[in-house]
């Protein structure tokens, strides 16, 4: 995996994977990276506070803490290449396994990756009652597609809409495929600056109960969502962590 | 209802037993994606200030602990910044940490990993368990941190020989004996005076803090030791930069250095003349920070001699209008060499309005 290491002017350290852009809060200084890297972004920006030696008192009292009282934003938006990696390898499933090759054919033969134009029909059927166990995947599949360009992903298109409460509620799905794509597509949103919606639709408990699905694509997902959620603020964390989210992560 | 049956049986054991089910996609992944992926929301959990309560994510110590022998290096990165992230703060959360098996000894052993992307979270973690007691600070000593310390302090990487002094200077603040155990290591001593004399300013800083340490801290014979290593001249450089916090902490350093001097009948004082400190010293009668000048002050008339003026006006008022310090300056500053230095003043004091 490459280590991407920022170059930076400012007196900031970043020590960073994981990302297309990263910036520095003290400088402004942007990076963008090339390549779609595996896993989340991670970076970090060290701060080192002081605190006056004092002459002639207990030692300890002289030790200076770090006094970082920044928090900064941690999220990773996950990137369309990765899933067709791991669908090469390891399969989403046995029952899906056919149908999702065919449905990226499709796609691909097609020439048209799923765009914002396809967002009411697709949130038709997920309205629908009516739809099968395979529209209703393949529908959520298209928000998550969407959602997973690399570039400027239309997040508030699919909010305007009002998908985000249906995303929310196919994590009580029952077929682990459509809760993993409900996932996929809530974790990108969350890894905008939108991630405050996606809680206050009542995603955590939900991705909470879903750490412990026996599907680990689901576990991986959710806790990815999790983590970008508790990235975005020190309030977020609480509520996540007050959800419970540590034991079974 | 319907969750139940698409669920693991440990979460049914869970809520039967109430068992809590810790960090079973750590403890026991099914691959290695799902392994980093959850490492990293766990540190996310961890992280940020003010910090989750120790109640909450304590719990998750003994696995990160597990994960530092790993073989799997984006999980090992983001376990050290989830543990960077929980010791940063008092000495219950230190030690909370700490207690965790083999922590002390298997970071101290990652510093030599080859990948700065683990090297940085690792002595950050080693930086904060030294910031709290001595115990604390002893154990990461005896873990052989300063083995390590050479290659540290001339890293590529300025964000880690920055946070090598700062680790070091909690050491340096540190009991005679961790004072003692650092002054020994004569090659890493040098390269911190270097760092005070040419360093980014950060890292720079940072290794002010190790020599200022020892000079406030440390015994007579420790700051003999500290002068020998040129510590002196390193000190005084520092005074030319306008950081007002830095400077009182250099000027608390350098009158312990002198008090030390006169009480041994060293020469420390020559030493400061010469290379140019005393100027700078009385340059700083101009700062407009308060604490500054009347360290300033108290420097020059207890050991530049100005005695004869001491009973008449020591720290005149600051309404006085008019009233500056060294104005007045002679032709007997430069003339003086060192080592006429205690009896005689090297300067007079203009204290007429």
């Amino acid at each position: 995996m490459v280590d991407f290491k920022a170059k930076s002017e400012c007196s900031r350290s970043w020590v960073l994977t994981r990302s297309m852009i990263i910036h520095c809060e003290d400088c402004c200084h942007i990076i963008l990276i090339e390549s779609i890297s595996q896993f989340p972004l991670h970076r970090y920006c060290s701060l080192i506070g002081r605190r006056s030696v004092k002459k002639g008192i207990d030692a300890d009292a002289s030790r200076r803490r770090r006094d970082d009282t920044r928090i900064q934003i941690r999220k990773a938006k996950r990137e369309e290449g990765l899933q067709k990696r791991r669908a090469m390898t390891s399969g989403i499933g046995p029952n899906q396994n056919a149908n999702l090759t065919s449905n990226e054919v499709s796609m691909t033969t097609a020439t048209r990756a799923p765009s914002i134009t396809d967002i009411p029909s697709n949130l038709a059927v997920l309205h629908n009652a009516a739809a099968s166990n395979d529209q209703i995947y393949a529908a959520t599949q298209v928000f998550r597609k969407i959602l997973s360009v690399e570039n400027n992903p239309p997040v508030v298109e699919v909010l305007n809409s009002g998908a985000l409460p249906v995303l929310v509620s196919l994590l009580d799905n029952p077929d682990s495929k459509i809760q993993f794509e409900a996932s996929w597509a809530l974790t990108n949103i969350a890894s905008t600056d939108h991630t405050r919606v996606v809680v206050e639709y009542g995603a955590i408990p939900k991705m909470v109960k879903l750490l412990l699905s026996s599907d680990p694509n689901v576990r991986e997902q959710c806790a990815w969502c999790l983590g970008n959620v508790a990235g975005d603020s020190v309030n977020l964390r609480d509520i996540v962590l007050s959800e419970g989210a540590m034991n079974p992560l | 209802m319907r969750y139940i049956l698409y669920c693991q049986s440990d979460l049914f054991l869970t809520h039967f037993l109430n068992v809590p089910i810790s960090l079973m996609n750590i403890q026991n992944p099914d691959n290695n994606t799902l392994l980093c992926n959850t490492v990293w929301a766990l540190s996310n959990f961890c992280r940020g200030k003010p910090q989750p309560p120790l109640d909450s994510v304590g719990a998750s110590i003994p696995h990160l602990a597990k994960l530092l022998e790993v073989n799997n290096k984006d999980a090992l990165m983001d376990a050290l910044w989830a543990l960077s992230y929980l010791s940063d703060g008092n000495d219950e959360r230190i030690r909370a940490v700490m207690s965790g098996d083999g922590i002390t000894k298997n970071v101290v052993k990652l510093l030599q990993h080859p990948s700065a992307s683990i090297v940085t979270p690792a002595v950050r973690i080693l930086g904060n368990f030294v910031s709290g007691d001595h115990y604390e600070t002893q154990a990461v000593i005896d873990a052989g941190v300063l083995d390590h310390i050479g290659t540290l302090l001339t890293y590529p990487k300025r964000g880690i020989r920055k946070e090598t002094c700062w680790l070091l200077s909690n050491i340096a603040a540190g009991t005679e004996k961790q004072i003692d155990k650092l002054l020994h290591r004569q090659k890493d001593m040098f390269e911190i005076v270097r760092h005070v004399q040419e360093s980014e300013w950060d890292v720079r800083k940072e290794a002010t803090w190790v020599l200022a340490n020892i000079a406030t801290g440390g015994s007579d014979e420790h700051i003999h030791c500290l002068v020998e290593f040129g510590s002196i001249e390193a000190l005084c450089g520092v005074l030319e930069v306008a950081d007002t916090k830095i400077t009182l902490v250099v000027l608390d350093a350098i009158e312990n250095i002198l008090r030390v001097g006169k009480k041994e009948s060293r020469d420390y004082v020559g030493f400061v003349d010469e290379c140019d400190g005393l100027d700078r010293i009385e340059g700083l009668q101009e700062h407009e920070n308060n604490e500054v000048y009347a360290k300033v002050v108290k420097i020059i008339e207890t050991y530049f001699g100005v005695e004869e003026n001491e009973d008449e006006n020591i720290l005149p008022s600051i309404n006085g209008g008019s009233f500056a310090f060294g104005l007045t300056k002679t032709d007997d500053l430069t003339s003086t060499t060192s080592g006429t230095t205690q009896q005689q003043p090297l300067h007079p004091f203009n204290f007429s309005y």
